[in-house]
């Protein structure tokens, strides 16, 4: 006796995971990995609007204007999918991944299940439905004597289906369930094929002289007594959950809103497999595209969802974020209960926890765009630079620009951050004729430039500066920068 | 003020594509405005811009010097001007030499070739990118430079080679000029200072940054030091110049000494038509007489008009007066060309007006019968050359023309023009967003919102993107509106004129650059037509029409089929036809078969020829804009009186009730209430027609209005004339190209009354082509009592035939996916033995498994198989290793499959053919419509009555001219429904509208003049999913 676990309209479920009230409302499920997007899966109310598989995104929002696009997932279907293996495990140690939303459990070896009774599958059935639900996935169960004929229960059936009946059960059953090739199920549909039944009754032998060796392998699906070996899964071990805001978001509640769920769900799936969590990372995708990536030991590991929430409350309470939250992950590192042991690999750091920690404080003081690696940015503007999250195994990439060593006047001292000046100049020519300034004061004997630079003129960011080297009557040899600012000094040569 | 000491010997315009970011026009208008007295521009490897900045300058009072960037063998761009008609040449022969050797974009200019070339040239070192600039960065070594600069001196001579010098206030450069100004002293060649202008002025860096992030497929965000450092390289005047190079003065003054040197023109080409050969003792006036004699005895028999004589007399001399004598012996000897391989040939345009062209059978109009202006067509005192369009099949037979002309003239005599593809629309819209780093979604979707010639101007450019999904608070938006704005008509690539070829005496690449085209065998000049025009280049538009096609088509089939038919002779007045055009039943008719021409045609009511030629000229913007459209129909109905701008008008304005409707007449008015001569005339519609400029049109009005001043006409009267002429600058029409249209909407509505099975046959064989798809087409003959036949094994031919019983018969052509070689083979059993199975089929033809699946499926086998089902059953069976060897086939049991149902047959037919023989898909779903209003039922809707009319959207229109409202046309198994969409509306549905095959739409009947139109104010989409679709006509 076999079982199978299938998720209806798997992709969707996957993407829809986390937000269950999108499934009352028009939502259009959209790949965006085509080479033209369309339209691969829909909610029902959708469908009551008018949208259909394959509609391009525009064309779906002609037909309901409320319609919300979502876009396919593959990282959110690994997870929901890890999640289903995770939970057929807790059911039986034989589970095979069938395909994408498909789980199939060998059910032989279950002493609770032999010789059992229809009433019994279906409360044993019914209970590994609930397991899933608790994973905010909803699954129907089919059971039945070969691998193939509890597939088409689940698939084809309604919540639980336990096959009693094989042969009108498969009559019955639309062709497709038969998984025929797009070109074989092309020739069938043109036909006017429409069930395994009528495919029947083509006869194997007529059917292999138009489709050659696909027929056999037809007749083989359809067929009620051969039965096939699973590839046997193990879970994953990781455990990992992750969620993207629509739109992003500002406040804290709604993020432990979501990560409270995470754990809750984590920590089943730990149950499940008999492990405990070791470390909980959590990340946090930004609206200006920087990641925030927290990994946070367990101390003690376990899993038990409250300490796991409190843990991670506790510490977003000292993150700040310069941009609102457009995603967030989260990712547990299990390990067998009372074994743990450090890294030979590990970060150099002896603490990474404790360093960003710090790290954390420090921007909570000075700021969180002011710490990080800096690295110069490709840009005519002298000194630009940004900042990166440090890496202590990585070199910082290199600028990828040559200083063009042509271009430096010798031996200046620059002044970061510049000296503000006074300066009058020409009106005629904008040259500097005095400059004040604690450093360099009086009437210029000379002053050269100016040399322009402006850019980022396409945003708000846009800046020009104009610099001209001078020297006082004092011989003071400075350099001065006038900006939208004002006049500053930014060197000076020796 | 002193004599100006700066002339700018360097700039790039936007037709170096993607690397100059202002227009030639715009340079030379800021070159006057800075008082330079002279400008020189060099383009990337061409003279694309040279035309324009010739004409433009010249227009401001400054004068033009050409020459173009060479891109060297070794990746470095040497900068080279033009001194005398010698280095035109040779720039003109080593750049298209250079381009016909290589791909496109790719050409490149060897160091051995430049000696042979570099007569008549002035060579500068160049920027960054120069021999020395690049020496400069590569090693920074005097000697390496040193080297460079001889072999340039070497090549142009001492004279001819400049130090260029160029401060762009960027730290370190004067580094590089400090070596420059050594090495010119120690070689004593001259230093010239230069600005290296790539945009007129300084904001134009913005464009030129977008046009670097493209060029570099890069976006601003990451271009970095790719884009330029600041907006130095725009055009200064000769005191900001002065200032940068205070300490050299004379690199500028050496600018204006060798400005001075540079006196080449364009109007020094010494270009000439090429001459027709005449036999010994004969001139070409004389042959040209003789000729268009032996023509007009042709066309009037022996007793030639006297009218007719005293015209062709007046233009012959004039013709003989300006030298055109040659033109005309080689245009007419062109069409002989046509005659004698049977492809039918009309010339149209302005020649339609001469005596001359209708003898020498180049046009098909009378002049002395339509009393036409010659002066549009050739006139004393103009430069210019007459314009001849030759109107052909389009296809094979305009390619055998095409081919024929490059066979007479070679590759280097003969050329098609240029077309200029400029940005605009949503293509600008979405390079400016890529550059801009916008989200790919939004450029996608502000795509899928605006689709091509869409009118748009209900929505500003702002609130367009807001509906993509960019707010207008975006940081980049202002940007975006900007640049999209000032990137309008800059040039994007130089495309191919579908039509316009050039010819000349000599190598037409001594007189412009030529390069290849795309398309292979064909060759491309760096001009457009507007250019050549300009510079007084010839040209003849060899104009492939569809229509000619289908009517030759139509003829040809009428005389296999024993029904003759001439279009020479057609009736003049045949009454079944123009009852036809009277209730608009106007389907694959030229010209008439629009939206809005349908919709006119009943008011109109055209009843003679006449009337034709003034319904193809009246739905045209320009009437329609100058408010001219709507005064003529209701003169016409009686429902308003006949006046005139002037009673001296009358004569002028009488056949068209004192409207002016043609360019023609305009000019006629223009010569009679202001005074102007043919050639002032001619200066004014070329000023209507000049699309380029709306200065030049200010300036034709002006002068215009002050004529009709001093001649006391009263101020009204010139308000009228000038709204009247600013109304035809936007899309002015010529009568004597209505009447070439003319004619031929005539002739094909004749067809298609009078030989309608050839008419649509030819119309199919023909597609794509006209305002309907191939599916409306059959509809329409069906309507007509056309029987329509589906594609069949033992019937049909690659195109589409008329059988002996009248019934069009589809052919192969029609089936998507088919290859016609494998149909050929086909046809070449079949006429050996008939098909007799399906086994058959496939042992004596090569068709692929998908082509007989195809053919199975649409029932083309179904002369060799019970129904198409069948057909799919064999089709798909694999001979067993048995059969193969004995040639038998095993006995099957009964074929297991049922036929297909009434919707499995359409939806067969649509995903085969695009289209149904069968019934309309409304047909199949009309009982679930019972609320729903039959298009031939609308004839009964009262005015103002609330109707609900549902079909299959074949086109979508919204003219520029409709403000905004929206033209749909519902097709069901009756007819066709007619529906107008506010702007309003349109907006607030138009995903629906423009992306959904099927529509229902609510609205209001309005039953006026005999047309019907449903005014919507709901539009619903048709929710069954089993309705297939052809393609509509949308947008164009």
């Amino acid at each position: 006796m076999f079982a199978v676990v299938s998720l209806p309209q798997f992709v969707l479920q996957a993407a829809l995971r986390h937000e269950p009230e999108l499934w009352k409302k028009p939502v259009a499920l959209v790949d965006p990995t085509r080479n033209t997007p369309t339209v691969c899966d829909f909610t029902p109310a959708a469908a009551d609007a008018g949208v259909t598989l394959h509609l391009t995104p525009t064309q779906a929002m002609a037909r309901c204007g409320s319609v919300m696009i979502r876009h396919r997932s593959p990282a959110r279907e690994t997870a929901a999918m890890e999640a289903v293996i995770h939970c057929a495990y807790g059911f039986s140690p034989h589970i095979e991944a069938t395909a994408p939303g498909v789980v199939t459990l060998d059910l032989r070896a279950l002493s609770r299940l032999i010789d059992a009774t229809t009433e019994t599958l279906m409360v044993w059935a019914n209970e590994l439905r609930h397991a899933l639900r608790d994973q905010g996935l909803q699954a129907s169960v089919g059971v039945g004597p070969t691998p193939n004929l509890a597939r088409h229960a689940a698939r084809w059936g309604s919540g639980v289906e336990i096959i009693n009946a094989p042969r009108a059960f498969l009559d019955g059953l639309p062709v497709a369930a038969l998984e025929p090739s797009a070109d074989a199920a092309t020739i069938l549909d043109k036909w006017g094929i429409r069930t395994v039944g009528e495919l029947l009754a083509l006869g194997q032998e007529s059917l292999a002289d138009r489709l050659g060796l696909e027929a056999l392998a037809l007749f083989s699906a359809a067929s009620t007594s051969v039965t096939r070996p699973l590839h046997l899964a193990q879970p994953a071990e990781r455990f990992e959950e992750s969620f993207e805001f629509d739109p992003a978001i500002e406040t804290l509640e709604p993020l432990l809103f979501i990560l409270r769920r995470f754990v809750d769900q984590l920590c089943a799936r730990l149950e499940f497999t008999a492990v405990v969590a070791e470390t909980v990372c959590l990340r946090l995708q930004l609206e200006n595209g920087q990641v925030v990536e927290r990994p946070l030991r367990v101390p003690q590991p376990t899993r038990e969802a409250d300490t796991l929430f409190r843990m991670l409350s506790t510490h977003l309470e000292s993150v700040r974020t310069e941009a609102a939250i457009l995603s967030v992950g989260l990712t547990i590192s299990p390990i067998q209960a009372q074994q743990r042991q450090f890294g030979l690999f590990e970060t150099v750091l002896r603490d990474p926890q404790q360093f960003q920690e710090t790290l954390a404080r420090l921007a909570a003081l000075v700021g969180s765009d002011r710490i990080g690696t800096p690295v110069r940015e490709d840009s005519h503007r002298p000194d630009a630079f940004k900042l990166i999250p440090p890496d202590f195994e990585n070199a910082p990439p290199a600028s990828g620009r040559k200083t063009p060593s042509l271009l430096e006047s010798p031996a200046i001292r620059r002044l970061r951050p510049p000296a503000l000046a006074a300066v009058n100049s020409d009106p005629s020519n904008g040259q500097p004729l005095a400059v004040r300034c604690s450093l360099a004061d009086g009437k210029l004997k000379v002053a050269i430039g100016p040399w322009r630079t402006s850019g980022n003129w396409w945003e708000n960011t846009g800046w020009s500066r104009e610099e001209w080297d001078a020297a006082t009557l004092r011989g003071k040899v400075v350099r001065l920068v006038r900006q939208e600012a004002g006049w500053t000094i930014e060197g000076l040569v020796d | 003020m002193g004599a100006p000491n700066y002339i700018e010997l360097r700039s790039r315009s936007a037709f170096s594509f993607l690397r100059g970011a202002s227009l030639p026009e715009h340079l030379a208008d800021r070159a006057a405005k800075l008082g330079l007295p002279a400008l020189a521009m060099s383009d990337r490897m061409g003279l694309y811009g040279a035309p324009r900045l010739f004409s433009s300058a010249k227009e401001r009072g400054i004068r033009p010097i050409i020459g173009s960037e060479l891109v060297m063998s070794d990746g470095t761009v040497l900068p080279v001007l033009v001194e005398s008609r010698v280095g035109y040449r040779n720039l003109c022969r080593l750049l298209t030499q250079a381009h016909l050797r290589a791909d496109k974009n790719t050409a490149a200019v060897a160091w051995e070739e430049l000696p042979a070339f570099a007569e008549g040239l002035v060579a500068l070192t160049g920027d960054e990118e120069g021999p020395l600039g690049r020496a400069f960065a590569k090693d920074n070594c005097r000697a390496v430079l040193d080297q460079e600069l001889r072999r340039l001196t070497r090549i142009f001579g001492p004279g001819s080679v400049f130090v260029e010098v160029q401060r762009h206030l960027l730290r370190g450069e004067e580094r590089r000029n400090r070596l420059l100004f050594e090495l010119a002293k120690a070689q004593r060649v001259p230093l010239l200072a230069t600005n290296g202008v790539a945009h007129a002025e300084a904001n134009g860096r913005e464009v030129l940054d977008v046009f670097t992030c493209l060029r570099h497929h890069t976006h601003l965000d990451a271009a970095g030091a790719v884009l330029t450092a600041n907006s130095e390289r725009h055009l200064k005047s000769a005191e900001e110049m002065a200032a940068l190079f205070a300490d050299h003065p004379p690199a500028l003054a050496n600018t204006v000494r060798l400005a001075d040197r540079l006196q080449f023109s364009l109007d020094d080409l010494g270009y000439e038509f090429p001459r027709y050969p005449v036999g010994p003792g004969e001139t070409m006036p004389q042959v040209l007489r003789e000729i268009t004699y032996i023509g007009a005895r042709k066309r009037y028999g022996a007793s030639i008009p006297q009218k007719t004589v005293d015209l062709l007399e007046k233009e012959l001399a004039l013709i003989s007066k300006l030298k055109f004598d040659g033109y005309f012996l080689i245009v007419a000897d062109l069409m002989r060309f046509c005659r004698e391989n049977g492809i039918m040939a009309q010339g149209r345009g302005s020649a339609a007006n001469s005596a001359v062209c209708y003898c020498l059978g180049i046009t098909i109009v009378d002049p002395a019968r339509f009393n036409v202006l010659f002066e549009r067509f050739l006139s004393e005192g103009r430069k210019d050359w007459p314009d001849i369009d030759i109107d052909l099949p389009s296809g094979d037979c305009r390619e055998k023309v095409i081919q024929e002309v490059y066979q007479r003239y070679g590759k280097h005599g003969a050329a098609m023009t240029g077309v200029l593809i400029t940005y605009r629309g949503r293509s600008s819209a979405r390079e400016i967003g890529k550059a801009l780093n916008f989200p790919v979604d939004i450029l996608d979707r502000f795509s899928n919102l605006f689709a091509h010639g869409d009118y748009h101007d209900t929505m500003d450019l702002s609130e367009r993107m807001a509906q993509a999904g960019l707010e207008k608070t975006h940081p980049r938006a202002g940007a975006f509106s900007s640049l999209y704005r000032r990137l309008a008509r800059l040039p994007r690539h130089l495309g191919q004129h579908p039509g316009g070829m050039i010819i000349c005496q000599d190598e037409l690449s001594s007189f412009m650059p030529l390069e290849n085209a795309t398309m292979p065998g064909r060759v491309v000049a760096q001009w457009d037509k507007d250019d050549c025009d300009d510079l007084g280049i010839v040209k003849v538009d060899l104009l492939g029409l569809g229509m000619m096609s289908a009517l030759q088509d139509t003829v040809a089939l009428s005389n296999a089929r024993g029904r003759p038919v001439d279009l020479a002779h057609l009736p003049e007045y045949d009454q079944a036809s123009f009852e036809l055009i009277q209730k608009a039943d106007t389907i694959g008719v030229f010209q008439i078969e629009s939206r809005a021409q349908m919709a006119t045609l009943p008011r109109m009511k055209p009843n003679c020829f006449y009337d034709l030629v003034i319904e193809v000229a009246i739905i045209r913007p320009g009437p329609i804009q100058g408010d001219l459209a709507h005064p003529f129909l209701r003169r016409r109905m009686g429902e308003e009186p006949v006046t005139y701008y002037d009673p001296l008008l009358e004569p002028i304005l009488k056949r068209t009730l004192g409207i002016p409707l043609f360019q023609e007449q305009m000019l006629e008015i223009a010569m009679k209430m202001a005074g102007f001569s043919g050639a002032e005339a001619e200066d004014l519609r070329k000023a209507m027609s000049f699309h380029r400029s709306d200065e030049r049109m200010e300036r034709a009005v002006t002068k215009l209005r002050a004529a009709m001043e001093l001649r006391k006409v009263n101020p009204e009267t010139i308000g009228k004339i000038v709204k009247a002429v600013g109304s035809f600058a936007l899309y002015g029409f010529p009568e004597s190209h209505a009447i070439s249209f003319a004619y031929l909407a005539y002739s094909s509505v004749y067809l298609k009354v009078h030989r309608a099975p050839e008419f649509y046959c030819a119309l199919l064989n023909n597609q794509p082509m006209g305002f309907y798809s191939s599916a409306t087409l059959i509809k329409d003959a069906k309507r007509r009592h056309v029987a329509v036949r589906p594609v069949c094994l033992a019937r049909s031919e690659w195109k589409c035939t008329v059988e002996k019983d009248g019934s069009l018969r589809l052919g192969f052509r029609q089936v998507e996916g088919l290859r016609e070689n494998h149909v050929q083979l086909m046809l070449e059993q079949r006429a050996v033995k008939a098909f007799v199975s399906v086994e058959d089929l496939k042992a004596r033809t090569r068709f692929s498994k998908d082509e007989l699946r195809t053919l199975a499926e649409i029932g083309a086998l179904n002369a060799v198989a019970p129904h198409r089902r069948a057909a799919l059953w064999e089709t798909e069976r694999t001979q067993r290793v048995d059969e193969l060897f004995n040639g038998s086939t095993t006995a099957e049991p009964s074929m297991p499959l049922q036929p297909m149902d009434a919707v499995e047959r359409l939806k067969a037919d649509y995903s085969g053919l695009r289209l149904t023989t069968g019934p309309h898909p409304m047909a199949l779903i009309r009982d679930r419509l019972p609320d729903v209003w039959v298009a031939s039922a609308l004839a009964g809707a009262e005015d103002g009555q609330f109707v609900r009319i549902a079909g299959q959207v074949i086109c979508r229109q919204r003219p520029g001219t409709a403000k905004g409202v929206c033209f749909v046309s519902l097709e069901d198994e009756t007819g066709i429904a007619n529906a107008i969409v506010s702007a309003k509306l349109f907006e607030t549905e138009r995903l629906k509208i423009t992306t959904e095959p099927f529509l229902i739409v609510n609205g209001i009947a309005q039953n006026r003049h005999n047309t019907i139109h449903i005014k919507a104010l709901k539009i619903e989409r048709l929710p069954y999913a089993s309705l297939e679709t052809a393609n509509s006509h949308d947008f164009q």
